[in-house]
């Protein structure tokens, strides 16, 4: 009787001790927020923000691949002969569908559009002018974000608008298996997302963030893009006239000290003005929008001034071809961003001059926290000199060529030319104004050019780009036609 | 108590009570009290006539005393047990006719005891006996009643082996584990499968089982290439291994027993005197010499071959000529293997003391380990003990407290991959033209297009560079045993497991990838602290009177927790290389700390019938709940059911002599594997995504709130034989294990804005035979041969894929039905055009038609498998008089292995580096069939794209370990007064077959055949001496 007694005592003993409360097997993670406490208050959208223009960051991005491939890809710039193994596949023309570049800008764009999504679409925060504001700058990276996809992966809008674009995403739905919307049904959502936006963003926060006219400027690109230049003309002078923005002149934007050196080690070179400057802005002076990299948030060796730096651990394989630079006059304060170290300067580079880009680094600063330019006010304005060219008023055209010219070369007497040579001028002027910033290869395929596109100048290797060549479009990633059984790849791959 | 004197007595004290009684009279009194001194007389007279002292002591067969071993008078309840020196004095009755001596794991053997007062007893170890005890989950259970299939691995074995962890020596000991050493690096961590591959997406680890705590197991680091948490145990303390592989076994540890189940006991003590073992060893590790085909070119060859490609690219010799001499001329040939690698030292020293009473049991150890690798820069320092204390407070209250702080120091170099400051990585990478030293002896640094402009000198980086992890871990435990009654016992355990990682790491200022950043500085601290608690009741019954059907049974209750904490730190520029502490560098890069949790809570039990030892049904059941799975289903139940007919027991089976044990048994059981993220169903808002300064914040994790264990059933059929008395023991599994609810980050359309989701949407089965035999081929009086064999065959199938797929890529494998998991998916080369010298590849399966296009041929299933066929071990020991030799050896037969660096160390793809000397065999004239094609400088063919030209056979046999040990003679080592005395030399991974010859390196690669430049594995001499006192 007494054992069994011991007994129940003991077992109960057992599982009084034993039982936990259910709470547990409850825990919560220390450094994430579950989703639909995730944006409640106005500061908290403005963190979700930040989060959003972040993954424009990426290395893949803006961070470097986006301007990177706009020159590599064109007659600006080539990758070394004795290089890291980046860019390759850009530089030879030679993609197979499971590219890592065309995986990486897929993927990654479509990220941020989620990122962005989650901002305009968000209910819980109550209406407000900052509101409004934050959720114009999503729409805004959203349109930006869009656009992107669409000329990387489809081909050019003055082609065939009708051509497959790109799937567009608006809602966040973890089931979607969308296919490709037409390049027309792409760029129309883009032209009404930085409407909406244009209209409600009221606030100017930096450089780093949109603002209204900085999607207005974005909006007068896409026009551009689809060869519209009647709007094109009309958003470019908005911003040009109402924005507040100016273009700086002669030595305040660029003013080169120190040499290059006989070799990378001994370079001091240093461009000066506003290049020079590796911070945000808040100054209306020349960038529009800039995606922000700081001493603490940014893609270390991966960062775009890495790749072009010769010295201090930069990888350097990237290198501007003689006939840019052969652009350039002498008195062009330009030059001071692309200057010509010489032959031999780069090890195992042979033979050739030694084209450098200074724009995203100097001798004595690492690239790591230089800012990647988005949208420029000498950009806009060269499309309003476009604009003007496509509606055959040459005077305007050279009006507003000469703007960005002359600031930049002082003793530059002025374009005057008429007639389709206006539109030469004007292309050379944008690759004058625009190296290195990933700009050129759109220009040469939205008018349908052929190039010679140099792989190497020391070696004999050239490859001839006409329309139609396959490299002109990235393939769709393979694992996004295995995962999605609606999507169509693009011819070639 | 005699049998006979309780009914005496009992009759004296009746007889006594009545004197008592005031009802007697005188007469009867005195009439009485005769007969009570009659009574005791003859009581008296009974013992004195009747009984004899017998005096003796019990040794096993090499002399030594067995204490606490039981002496029982034959047909008696009258017993004793032996003292500590193994000696015992018992009475035993006139009648007794003999005595019957036992101990645990030794047998029992009875002894005559005609005329006899004085007997000496000589029992053996009965290691393949089926009365052997092994550890199983949650208790203990005699070999004869197992129902499941599981392997113990004595401390014996697992103290022969100059390895620094107890996973590294279970290699080839146990059928169905497939253990793989994956790099030499000293403290690195082992991937072990029980049964094969367990898991898409989880670990496949077992689950490990220290002292009853469930363990955090693996590489706890965060920046040191690897480490293994089970590096810091001693292996001299390690008492036993039992490795759990079936569901029977398993599931008592529910939704974590999938993979199999490793529990490691330490020493506990022995009572008896205290016997101390001192025990030292030193000797030298190398590596092995590469595989022919994997020797770097010579400076001359390289720029040669350089030369040449560059003339087949289309230029002229004299550019040729020009560009080659940008690199050298020849005079400078450095042999980069000779300089990153060196011959190690390895030494360590154990002492322990074990000892006790009847009362107190203790084992007390300390141990020094320091083990340096074959390649520079790269060692492992550990100072380790163990306390284990054992003390019966009365008869029923017992406890228990063991302690095991141990420190170790980790020196590990970026050890594999592509990592440029990774020393293996650099002897393929660097060009022989590139000289380390400068000529006035200083180490070369220089950045020059012919030197180091984008690799670095791994002698530099290894003299300057920092990377060093301090681990400091205590294991502890503290448990409590009350027998309530005789039958029924109560135990309350309390484990604990605190594990402390400082890691650092510093890349110097002047090479290396601290060079842009003017030096980079990395501070990492991380800790986890794991507590398991568990309160169990054990119960042991006889259900019918004549005790033929006996039932055990087992419940409980666990709770464990698991709390990591981690503070990171990361500051670049260095005033100067003398200062290596972030405090003195002026940038920060990294601040943060962040934690990780995660609990169980679960229900046991386990029951067992036995009927007359021959028949037995056992079961088992745990609900098993966590944090780490979704509400939706936060707990699982994990039944388990298990029988085994020992058929030897039968009647009809007494007159096969030949076959002493013969059991039957089988298995079925429902596990899990619940080795998800701690907050992986949670769908989250993450922050860290920082702009311009500011916080910035991302839905970045997708989540799912469906999410829960993966889900294993395992079937199991077995037998176990043993013929001869124990001489030949052959043991036979045959098993198929089904995987279902496999978590699977399937893909979805990137458009979402992830790339995939995890869910549980898959499933697979391994099934497989495994087949085992342990025998002692010849034994005599002074020569005995003992041999052990294990092979292991498994066949991996995946057979459900999510909905939706017919394929998922997973790199170079793809996951498809009817299909091994690791099935290597690619294009199939076909040589090289032997007119062109174009490299070719088929253009599908049919391999009807080549193409020189890389991006035509398709990939396709190559029927080749990163898993091996066939693999085991093969061990034997012979041992003369005082002299024993031992050799086990590994086989693994049936895998393929992928060079995965093959891109840049082929053909002229990437000109600037080494070269593997295969290169030699390219083609050159037009009708050479070669498998080489032509060398083009920066060719763009992809001809060292992945293909079937870089997978080769994984086939080989390797003498794992191989020892020498002398035991000193008995008169010696009573001379010197020690208990026992022997030296001994051990080699490990001397000798190895390779069977493709065109393998650039060796064949033992990860679990999934793919090599990633790790540091070579070691070949290691040492030479010992044991001393016990």
């Amino acid at each position: 009787m007494k054992s069994r007694f011991k007994i129940y005592f003991f077992v109960a003993t057992v599982f009084l001790l034993a039982s936990c409360k259910k709470s547990f097997l409850t825990d919560n993670p220390y450094t994430a927020v579950t989703l639909p406490n995730a944006i409640l208050s106005e500061s908290d959208m403005v963190v979700a923000l930040n989060g959003m223009y972040a993954s424009l960051r990426n290395t893949d991005l803006f961070g470097r691949t986006l301007p990177v491939k706009g020159d590599v890809m064109a007659d600006n710039a080539y990758v070394t002969t004795a290089n890291s193994g980046r860019y390759l596949t850009l530089n030879q023309y030679n993609f197979n569908n499971a590219d890592a570049y065309a995986a990486a800008i897929w993927a990654n764009a479509y990220v941020s559009i989620k990122y962005a999504n989650t901002i305009i679409n968000n209910t819980t925060v109550p209406a407000s002018a900052n509101v409004a504001q934050y959720k114009g700058e999503a729409l805004a990276v959203r349109a930006l974000m869009h656009f992107e996809l669409c000329r990387n992966f489809g081909t050019a809008y003055t082609i065939d608008p009708t051509k497959p674009g790109v799937p567009i995403v608006t809602t966040y739905n973890q089931n979607a298996l969308p296919a490709r919307n037409t390049i027309k049904d792409v760029y129309a959502q883009v032209i009404t997302d930085l409407t909406a936006a244009y209209n409600q963003m009221t606030l100017y926060r930096g450089t780093g963030y949109f603002s209204k006219y900085a999607a207005r400027a974005l909006q007068a690109r896409v026009y551009q893009n689809m060869g519209d230049w009647t709007d094109a003309q009309t958003a470019a002078l908005d911003v040009i006239n109402n924005s507040g923005w100016v273009l700086l002149s002669g030595t305040a934007y660029v003013n080169p000290t120190g040499s290059l050196g006989s070799g990378p080690s001994s370079s001091t070179y240093n461009p000066g003005g506003y290049w020079a400057g590796n911070a945000q802005s808040s100054t209306k002076n020349e960038t529009l929008f800039e995606v922000i990299s700081d001493p603490v948030n940014n893609n270390g060796f991966d960062q775009i001034g890495m790749i072009y730096l010769q010295l201090g651990g930069g990888y350097g394989d990237i290198l501007g071809l003689q006939s840019l630079y052969n652009l350039y006059s002498p008195t062009d304060v330009r030059i001071g961003l692309t200057p010509n170290a010489g032959a031999g300067y780069r090890s195992g580079q042979t033979g050739t001059n030694t084209i450098l880009c200074y724009k995203y680094s100097n001798a004595s600063t690492l690239g790591f926290n230089y800012q990647t330019k988005v949208i420029r006010l000498a950009d806009i304005i060269l499309i309003a000199a476009e604009s003007y060219y496509n509606a055959g008023d040459y005077t305007n055209a050279n009006k507003y060529l000469n703007m960005v010219a002359q600031k930049r070369d002082l003793s530059f007497a002025g374009w005057s030319d008429t007639g389709p040579q206006v539109l030469a001028d004007i292309l050379v002027e944008r690759q004058k104004e625009l190296a290195y910033e990933g700009s050129r290869f759109w220009d040469l395929v939205r008018l349908q050019k052929s190039w010679t596109k140099i792989t190497n100048p020391a070696v004999a290797t050239t490859i001839s780009v006409a329309p139609g060549n396959i490299g002109l479009v990235f393939p769709i990633p393979v694992t996004e036609l295995a995962a999605n059984p609606n999507m169509v790849q693009n011819p070639g791959y | 108590m005699q049998q006979i004197q309780p009914y005496l007595c009992q009759s004296c004290f009746k007889i006594l009570l009545t004197l008592h009684s005031s009802k007697t009279k005188n007469i009867e009194i005195m009439r009485k009290f005769l007969t009570l001194l009659m009574c005791l007389s003859l009581v008296v007279g009974q013992v004195w006539a009747q009984n004899r002292t017998i005096k003796g002591k019990v040794t096993d067969d090499k002399g030594n005393a067995i204490p606490q071993a039981s002496v029982l008078v034959k047909g008696t309840t009258i017993g004793t047990t032996t003292a500590g020196d193994g000696s015992f004095s018992i009475s035993v009755p006139a009648t007794a006719k003999s005595l019957v001596i036992s101990s645990l794991n030794f047998g029992s053997q009875e002894v005559a005891l005609a005329g006899k007062t004085s007997v000496s007893v000589s029992l053996t170890s009965t290691t393949t006996n089926l009365d052997e005890v092994v550890v199983v989950g949650y208790g203990t259970q005699k070999k004869g009643e197992a129902t499941s299939s599981l392997t113990k691995v004595g401390g014996e074995k697992v103290e022969q082996v100059p390895l620094t962890s107890v996973d590294q020596i279970l290699q080839g000991k146990v059928a169905g584990l497939q253990s793989a050493t994956f790099s030499g690096q000293p403290g690195a961590n082992q991937q072990i499968r029980i049964r094969g591959v367990g898991s898409y997406t989880l670990s496949s680890q077992p689950l490990y089982v220290l002292d009853g705590v469930q363990i955090n197991s693996g590489d706890l680091s965060r920046l040191t290439t690897t480490t293994n948490v089970l590096a810091q145990l001693n292996p001299d303390d390690i008492e036993s291994v039992s490795v759990l592989k079936d569901a029977a076994a398993t599931a008592v540890y529910g939704a974590r027993g999938s993979n199999g189940v490793i529990i490691i006991t330490t020493k506990q003590g022995k009572a008896g005197k205290t016997q101390f073992k001192v025990n030292t060893e030193v000797g030298n590790n190398t590596h092995g010499p590469l595989p022919s085909a994997g020797v770097p070119l010579g400076a001359t060859d390289w720029l040669n071959l350089f030369k040449e490609s560059y003339i087949n690219a289309g230029n002229s010799a004299a550019a040729a000529a020009t560009a080659a001499a940008n690199y050298g001329d020849g005079t400078v040939n450095t042999n980069w293997t000779n300089l990153v690698t060196r011959v190690g030292t390895q030494q360590q020293y154990n002492v322990s003391a074990q000892g006790g009473d009847d009362k107190t049991t203790f084992f007390i150890s300390g141990g020094y380990f320091k083990q340096q690798a074959n390649v520079i820069g790269s060692d492992l320092t550990r100072y380790s003990s163990t306390i284990n204390i054992t003390h019966k407070a009365s008869k029923k209250l017992s406890f228990s407290l063991g302690l095991r702080p141990t420190y170790s120091n980790e020196n590990a170099p970026l050890s594999n991959g592509s990592a440029f400051s990774n020393p293996v990585m650099e002897i393929y990478f660097l060009r022989p033209t590139m000289a380390a030293f400068n000529p006035d002896g200083s180490l070369n640094t220089s950045r020059t297009a012919a030197q180091f402009s984008s690799l670095y000198n791994p002698l530099y980086i290894v003299a300057h560079d920092i990377h060093s992890a301090d681990i400091f871990s205590i294991n502890g435990k503290a448990e409590v045993k009350y027998n309530i009654l005789n039958n029924l016992t109560f135990t309350s355990t309390a484990g604990l497991q605190y594990q402390d990682l400082e890691e650092y790491y510093y890349n110097n200022t002047v090479m290396g990838d601290g060079y842009a950043a003017n030096g980079r500085g990395y501070s990492y601290y991380t800790r986890y602290f794991l507590w398991d608690l568990t309160n169990q009741l054990d119960y042991r019954a006889n259900l019918t009177k004549n005790k033929d059907l006996t039932f055990n049974a087992t419940v409980g209750y666990e709770a464990i927790q698991s709390r990591g904490y981690f503070i990171s730190a990361q500051s670049n520029n260095f005033p100067t290389p003398s200062l290596v502490y972030s405090t003195t560098a002026s940038t920060p890069i990294t601040a943060s700390n962040s934690g990780s949790d995660y609990n169980f809570a679960a229900v046991y039990s386990r029951a067992n019938f036995s009927y007359k030892g021959k028949y037995i049904l056992s079961g088992s059941f745990r609900r098993d709940g966590s944090s780490r799975f979704s509400p939706a289903h936060q707990y699982g139940n994990f039944p388990a059911i298990s029988g085994a007919w020992n058929i030897s027991k039968e009647n009809f089976f007494s007159g096969v002599k030949f076959i002493s044990d013969a059991k039957i048994r089988a298995s079925y059981g429902v596990t899990g594997n619940a080795e998800l993220g701690n907050y992986q169903w949670i769908q989250t808002y993450g922050f860290g995504a920082n702009y311009n300064g500011s916080p910035g914040g991302i839905f970045n994790g997708i989540g799912n709130t469906n999410l829960q264990w993966e889900s294993g059933k395992q079937t199991d059929i077995g037998t176990d034989l043993s013929f001869l008395k124990g001489r030949l023991n052959l043991t036979f599994d045959y098993y198929k294990r089904k995987i279902d609810q496999l978590i699977f980050a399937f893909p979805l359309s990137q458009t979402v804005g992830f790339s995939t989701i995890t869910a549980n949407v898959g499933s697979m089965q391994n099934s497989g035979l495994e087949f085992t035999i342990n025998a002692t081929p010849i034994k005599t009086r002074n020569f005995t041969w003992d041999l052990g064999f294990n092979i292991s065959f498994n066949k991996n199938q995946v057979t459900g894929l999510p909905p939706g797929q017919t394929s998922v890529l997973n790199g170079q494998f793809n996951l498809a039905v009817g299909h091994d998991f690791y099935e290597f998916y690619m294009r199939q080369w076909a040589g090289v055009d032997p007119a062109t010298g174009n490299p070719l590849w088929y253009v599908d399966a049919t391999k009807s038609s080549t193409t020189t296009n890389y991006n035509a041929a398709a990939r396709v299933f190559t029927g080749k498998s990163a898993s091996p066929k066939e693999f085991g071990g093969f061990n034997n020991t012979f041992t003369y008089k005082q002299i024993s030799l031992g050799f086990d050896f590994y086989y693994n037969y049936g895998n393929y292995v992928q060079d995965t660096w093959a891109t840049y160390l082929n053909d002229e793809v990437s000109p600037t580096y080494g070269k593997y000397s295969s290169a030699l065999n390219r083609w050159t004239t037009p009708g050479q069939i070669t498998n080489t094609p032509k060398l083009v400088y920066n060719s763009t063919n992809f001809s060292t794209s992945a293909s079937t030209r870089f997978l080769f056979r994984g086939d080989f046999i390797r003498l794992r370990n191989i020892q020498l040990t002398y035991a000193a003679s008995k008169s010696l080592v009573k001379k010197l007064k020690l208990t026992s005395l022997s030296f001994y030399a051990r080699g490990s991974n001397l000798w190895t077959k390779i069977y493709d010859n065109t393998i650039p390196f060796d064949p033992e690669q990860n679990i999934n055949s793919q090599s990633n430049l790790n540091f070579f594995i070691n070949k290691a001499v040492t030479a010992g001496i044991v001393v016990g006192f």
